[in-house]
């Protein structure tokens, strides 16, 4: 909407609004993400920055952690932020920004999962994927969890994706039961049963290791 | 004392009990369940393990370049013309959105083309049928027209000891039409292809010829050997190719004395007596005598036969041309090249008549200089005499020599085999001279009256029959 659109009354308001967004930034305070959101609809682009560096590295995490794979992550994330970008101006604070973008993340993680079995399917691209993936990954970790680490992403990569996201939006992000529901837009009961059956199929593949 | 639970039910417990997700009156069930479960406790304390694990799981280092791309990929997005990261991804030639739909399509469209091409077989069938029928025989008209082949492939032993013994090649089933050599005639060697002549040489058959000369086992083998060398040498040694040309080596017009020889040699003193009455007996123009010169073994002679010949000079014969040339011919190549065909024709058209008739019709001019040689011609036959030794050719002193049989009161000139050959030196002097090195160009006055050439179409069958089995000779002389 244009200002030459806009009521006295909604200008009034708009700038109201900038104004108060702006005070936190000038205070140095956390802004809450409605404040920022708020701004970046009202024309702030610098807002979206300031939610992009605040959730780049949960989503950037929640990728890896999914895929097992640090070659697509900051690809997929930055992709992600497009989408949320060019969303946001039709948020409607009916859920919180948290739970939202980790719903757009994940949506996106599960497209990229699909074009990749497609892909895979029709290309001998796996074997060159699969090389790079493994290169990149152990780079991007410290070296001394090496070990563990590629453990627990075997046995995470090894879950069915339905049994994989919830155990990782749980263990690894530690989101909360109603969290994960809405991210995964299923019901709570369903978010712990899959919970369940994940993790004891977890400990089922690293039983030997648990002494 | 705590009942038992289901593993589902425990497993559900234990996940919510481990997010302390449970009620308090829950939560207390559950620790008397452990309490009185220790191996309820061993899984609980394995699943915070792996929660421990998870949590602690290392994160990805930060990317201090991550905004800058991104606000790049922004700027790039809200450009006039930018596309959207997802359109830029999309590798089909369709709008992703159509993905869904285009699977069952294709799976449709497979199942279409699969169930025309069902329906449709037997034209197809047909269609690929003819096409490779049609491939071969194109295949195997080129190999015909643009390549030499062996004329005599399918000799038997009979007719390869009729060979020895009356000079003669068959070149038709009854035959009718011969070509004959013959290294024994005053002027020189004599190569003719004469028609008619089915009276003239007798049927011999090996077996009859073994029976008539009473031969033993071991002579048997042995005469077998050395006629299946002959077979050998005579399928080597003469070629028909493009435009009805004949090829005959050199070496062959004094093959047939070499085996006659080597077959008295394999004599017994009373068999080579009734070997000579046997030849006297079916008119052959050959006989043999004894050579009182020192003479090379019959081991040696034999080991001719077989051997490679020393040289690759041909007798070449074209509708136009006579000429003496070096021919390297691949063996190997040419019979497979043969069998190629064989194998996909019922019928091999060789025209060789062409030949005969073309040097009946022409008018000659004498040349001047090299090697002369005489071809004579009459209504059945056509013949090239060579007066020149050829050479190369190894002209071994026999143990038997074979000679031209001469009756009391005949002399050379009027010899057996001038008769047998049944071309004489006309009085006036030969009919065409020419040279044996430079190939003779005919004079393409043809006339027209007299197109009755030599018929060698049944050569055709004599060709396609079946190969016998190969045999493998050995020299006796080295049982």
């Amino acid at each position: 909407m244009n200002d030459s659109t806009k009521t006295p009354r909604q200008m009034i308001s708009a700038a109201s609004v900038h104004n108060e967004a702006s005070r936190y930034a000038r205070d140095g305070e956390r802004k809450n993400d409605e404040v920022l959101i708020t701004l970046f609809q009202s024309g702030d682009e610098d807002a979206f920055r300031i939610l992009v560096e605040r959730y780049q590295e949960r989503v950037r995490n929640l990728i890896y952690s999914i895929l097992n794979r640090s070659d697509v992550v900051d690809d997929l994330a930055q992709e992600i932020f497009i989408r949320v970008y060019e969303a946001l101006p039709k948020f409607r604070f009916e859920s919180s920004f948290y739970t939202w973008l980790y719903r757009v993340a994940v949506n996106k993680v599960r497209d990229e999962m699909r074009r990749k079995k497609v892909k895979r399917f029709f290309s001998l691209q796996k074997l060159m994927d699969d090389a790079d993936a493994e290169l990149t990954a152990k780079m991007s970790v410290a070296p001394e969890d090496h070990s563990m680490a590629e453990i627990m992403n075997d046995a995470l990569n090894a879950l069915p994706e339905k049994f994989r996201m919830p155990v990782v939006l749980k263990d690894v992000d530690g989101l909360s039961y109603d969290e994960i529901a809405e991210v995964l837009e299923c019901g709570i009961g369903t978010v712990k049963s899959r919970l369940s059956r994940g993790r004891a199929m977890l400990r089922k593949r690293l039983k030997p290791l648990l002494v | 004392m705590v009942n038992a639970m289901s593993r589902k039910k425990l497993a559900n417990a234990l996940s919510l009990y481990l997010d302390d997700a449970l009620s308090a009156a829950e939560k207390s069930e559950i620790e008397a369940y452990l309490a009185a479960h220790p191996e309820a406790q061993k899984e609980l304390d394995e699943l915070r393990l792996i929660k421990t694990h998870l949590m602690q799981k290392p994160r990805l280092m930060h990317n201090d370049w991550f905004w800058t791309s991104l606000s790049r990929k922004l700027v790039q997005k809200n450009s006039p013309g930018g596309q959207s990261g997802q359109e830029r991804e999309n590798f089909f030639p369709f709008r992703r959105k159509l993905l869904p739909l285009a699977a069952p399509l294709s799976l449709t469209l497979a199942v279409m083309i699969g169930v025309g091409i069902f329906l449709q077989r037997d034209s197809l069938f047909r269609f690929y049928s003819e096409k490779k029928k049609q491939i071969q025989n194109a295949y195997s008209a080129g190999i015909l027209q643009g390549k030499i082949l062996p004329l005599f492939t399918n000799l038997n032993k009979d007719q390869v000891l009729r060979f020895a013994l009356f000079g003669t090649l068959p070149l038709d089933t009854e035959a009718k039409t011969a070509l004959r050599f013959d290294a024994s005639s005053d002027s020189g060697y004599r190569i003719e292809i004469a028609k008619n002549n089915a009276n003239s040489v007798p049927t011999v058959t090996a077996s009859e010829f073994y029976s008539a000369l009473n031969m033993t086992p071991n002579q048997h083998q042995i005469v077998d050997s050395i006629l299946g060398s002959a077979k050998e040498k005579i399928q080597s040694s003469v070629f028909v190719g493009e435009n009805s040309s004949l090829a005959i080596h050199s070496e062959l017009v004094n093959l047939n004395r070499m085996v006659m020889s080597n077959i008295a040699a394999t004599l017994q003193p009373r068999q080579r007596v009734r070997f000579k009455k046997y030849l006297e007996e079916r008119h052959a123009p050959f006989t043999f005598v004894a050579n009182v010169a020192p003479s090379v073994p019959p081991q040696k002679l034999f080991r001719a036969i077989n051997a490679t010949p020393v040289n690759d000079t041909y007798l070449v014969l074209t509708p136009d041309t006579i000429c003496f040339s070096e021919i390297p011919f691949n063996m190997d190549s040419i019979r497979k090249n043969f069998e190629q065909a064989l194998s996909s024709l019922t019928a091999i058209q060789v025209r060789t008549h062409a030949i005969v008739r073309r040097f009946r019709e022409r008018s000659f001019t004498p040349p001047s200089g090299g090697e002369r040689f005489d071809v004579r011609s009459g209504e059945d036959y056509f013949a090239v005499e060579l007066h020149k030794n050829l050479g190369d050719f190894p002209d071994m002193p026999m143990l038997f020599k074979v000679v031209p049989r001469l009756p009391q009161g005949m002399t050379a000139s009027d010899s057996l085999v001038m008769r047998f050959f049944r071309a004489p030196l006309p009085p006036g002097g030969t009919p065409f001279k020419g040279t044996a090195q430079m190939p003779q160009r005919a004079d393409r006055s043809l006339k027209n009256s007299e197109r009755r050439g030599i018929d060698l179409d049944s050569v055709i069958e004599n060709m396609s029959k079946p190969k016998p089995e190969e045999k493998k000779y050995r020299n006796p002389y080295e049982l």
